[in-house]
């Protein structure tokens, strides 16, 4: 009889508390924009289906590992760097022939000499990366 | 000197802890004192919970693994062999090609593997049934198939069995089933339960009671599975139970190398807060194979990865580490084919059971296309 | 420790146990043991006090004793 009155009593606490809290959203105004968004919810609810969340969500994994790699601290640095200089060069305005004299002659160029140096510690490590790929890749189909 | 962190094992526990561990200790790896590596016999990472949607046609082998390589950090060495020996002493692995590989830090995320041969009638070519792999997943896709009247028997057997979610979901997953294909009035559905109420966790078990009634499932509790055969359970109790198809739910066991290596009687021993090894330095356990009082489950190897790479991250720099576990658990519930739900508990916290709804529902068949970022480490 | 005589070939230590708990624990390593084995469950839950003899009655094992070391409970039971 007691633990009944106990529970009562602990539900009609909960019941003021709720009470409360909905005077004070309606009061403030935040009632009214939680009622209008869910008609949105109501609208998702009533237009989803299973096909539509399998679709996003495979969508979102797919996004989320490549972002996932793409945001290596080192990567975020070298793909700015990147994007600064495909700013810098400018490429559309006069983009100047160079054939294979020409080619020898930039090579004098110290610039050109730092970007042919990361150029081939990137293609080292492209290697490597191919190469770890594949011998997984190899690995998984036996 | 660089120092070797091995990883043992390319299920959740061990990828999470690599790719986290990885990125925890860029400076380190860079600067050459640190080395990651991950031994993994099976080169494809498995999601496990997929096998569930198998036999109902709703999931195929394919969704169910991807490469390890396109999962794990490219800093972390992999090396594709199956460890059959830790020397804990030596700080040394055997490898089942006869080579070695020393460590310094240890991680053993070995996992729990289905012994449904322990329970005779149980396993391929007997007449029980189980989903946890890809030859039974399939098997039960075919048998479900063409089943079309008679009494399907699902019984949990398994003491602990990993996802503590899948027995209570596929009653209902499959009475739904039955319904939409319009075969279900020619079908009765039993589960069956070791103890005395439907789950071990409490909640659940109350949730289950009127929403198993309201299906019509029935239920029956202290029903300890001994022996599958010519269509009839017996049980340790002594009861009989007579089925046309029936789907256990095996025994699960960790590896032998955890008892050879003196980590653990059954289970991989380790402490519930730290995650250390109760047995020897320098060695860590990770998800399933591990001896933790809350479910094997892969939101636990998840949650848990996280105090392990801190605490690791705090040995390397040789800092007193001070992250805790005290085991977060979340796990979804699918009520049949619409709607669904979910638990979180912890260590000495019951969970609360929400009603079954369509978001949560959507949530779960969500996560189930974008775990592979879990794995990542991402999410 | 506790004041019982009972010596117990087998301990389950399902102190802080929440899933799938400690009944479940203990009846996993009935299934294992041989008869006549004795095997002592430790236990925070409150609840085991009720669940592991009613259970026990209905596998027809038998319940030796139940000691309460404050912080747990030690339970025996012997495989029959």
């Amino acid at each position: 009889m007691s633990d009944e009155l106990d529970e009562l009593e602990a539900e009609s606490e909960s019941i003021q508390e709720a009470a409360d809290a909905m005077v004070e959203l309606q009061q403030d105004g935040t009632l009214e924009d939680l009622t209008e968004a869910a008609t949105a919810v109501s609208l998702l609810a009533d237009a989803l289906d299973d096909e539509m969340v399998v679709e996003v969500a495979g969508l979102a994994n797919e996004l989320g590992l490549v972002a996932g790699s793409a945001t290596q601290p080192n990567t975020i640095r070298t793909l700015a760097t990147m994007m600064d200089a495909m700013d810098e060069a400018d490429t559309f305005e006069n983009p100047e022939k160079v054939g294979m004299m020409g080619t020898v002659g930039k090579l004098r160029d110290e610039d050109v000499q730092r970007g042919l140096g990361f150029l081939m510690e990137f293609l080292g490590a492209l290697g490597r990366q191919i190469e770890r790929r594949s011998e997984g890749y190899e690995q998984a189909e036996n | 000197m660089t120092e070797r962190i091995v990883i043992v094992g390319g299920g959740s526990g061990g990828t999470i802890t690599a790719n986290r561990l990885s990125e925890e200790l860029e400076s380190e790896i860079e600067a050459g004192k640190i080395e990651i590596t991950v031994v993994s016999a099976n080169p494809n990472h498995l999601y496990k919970p997929l096998y569930l949607y198998i036999p109902l046609g709703e999931a195929e082998l394919e969704d169910t693994r991807r490469p390890l390589v396109d999962l794990v950090d490219h800093r972390v060495t992999l090396v594709y062999k199956r460890v059959t020996e830790i020397d804990t002493d030596g700080k040394s692995l055997a490898m089942d090609d006869g080579s070695e590989l020393d460590y310094d830090y240890l991680v053993v995320g070995t996992g729990a593997i289905p012994q449904p041969e322990e329970t005779p009638g149980l396993g391929e070519d007997e007449p029980g049934h189980h989903f946890y792999g890809p030859d039974a997943s399939e098997n039960l896709r075919e048998t479900l198939a063409n089943f079309d009247e008679g009494h399907l028997v699902l019984s949990v057997i398994g003491t602990p069995h990993v996802c503590p979610a899948a027995p209570v979901e596929f009653p209902m997953i499959v009475e739904e089933w039955f319904r939409e294909r319009g075969v279900r009035e020619d079908i009765e559905i039993t589960y069956t339960y070791p103890i005395q109420r439907l789950h071990g966790v409490r909640p659940t078990a109350e949730w289950m009671v009127p929403r198993f009634e309201e299906r019509d499932i029935e239920t029956k509790t202290f029903f300890n599975v001994e022996n599958v055969e010519d269509g009839t359970i017996e049980t340790l109790e002594g009861k009989e139970l007579d089925f046309d198809l029936m789907i256990g739910i095996p025994e699960f066991t960790a590896s032998p190398i955890i008892e050879e290596a003196g980590l653990g009687e059954e289970w991989m021993e380790v402490d519930r807060n730290t995650l250390e090894s109760e047995h020897a330095e320098d060695v860590w356990g990770i998800g399933d194979v591990t001896n933790l009082p809350t479910s094997k489950a892969g939101s636990v190897a998840h949650y848990a990865s996280g105090t392990l790479v801190s605490r690791i991250a705090s040995e390397v720099r040789d800092q007193v580490p001070t992250a805790t576990f005290h085991g977060k658990t979340i796990c979804f519930i699918e009520a049949g084919t619409e709607e669904g739900t979910f638990i979180e508990f912890a260590y000495d916290r019951e969970p609360v059971v929400r009603d079954e709804n369509r978001f949560l529902h959507w949530s779960k068949l969500g996560y189930n296309e974008a775990y592979w970022l879990t794995a990542r480490g991402v999410m | 420790m506790s004041e019982t005589d009972i010596q117990a070939d087998e301990t389950v230590d399902a102190i802080g146990s929440a899933c799938p708990g400690p009944l479940m624990d203990l009846i996993g390593k009935i299934k294992d043991v041989d008869d006549g084995t004795v095997v002592e469950l430790l236990t925070g839950d409150e609840g085991s006090k009720n669940d592991v003899p009613e259970w026990v009655e209905e596998a027809d094992h038998e319940l030796l004793d139940i000691i309460d070391d404050g912080e747990y409970y030690s339970i025996y039971v012997k495989k029959t």
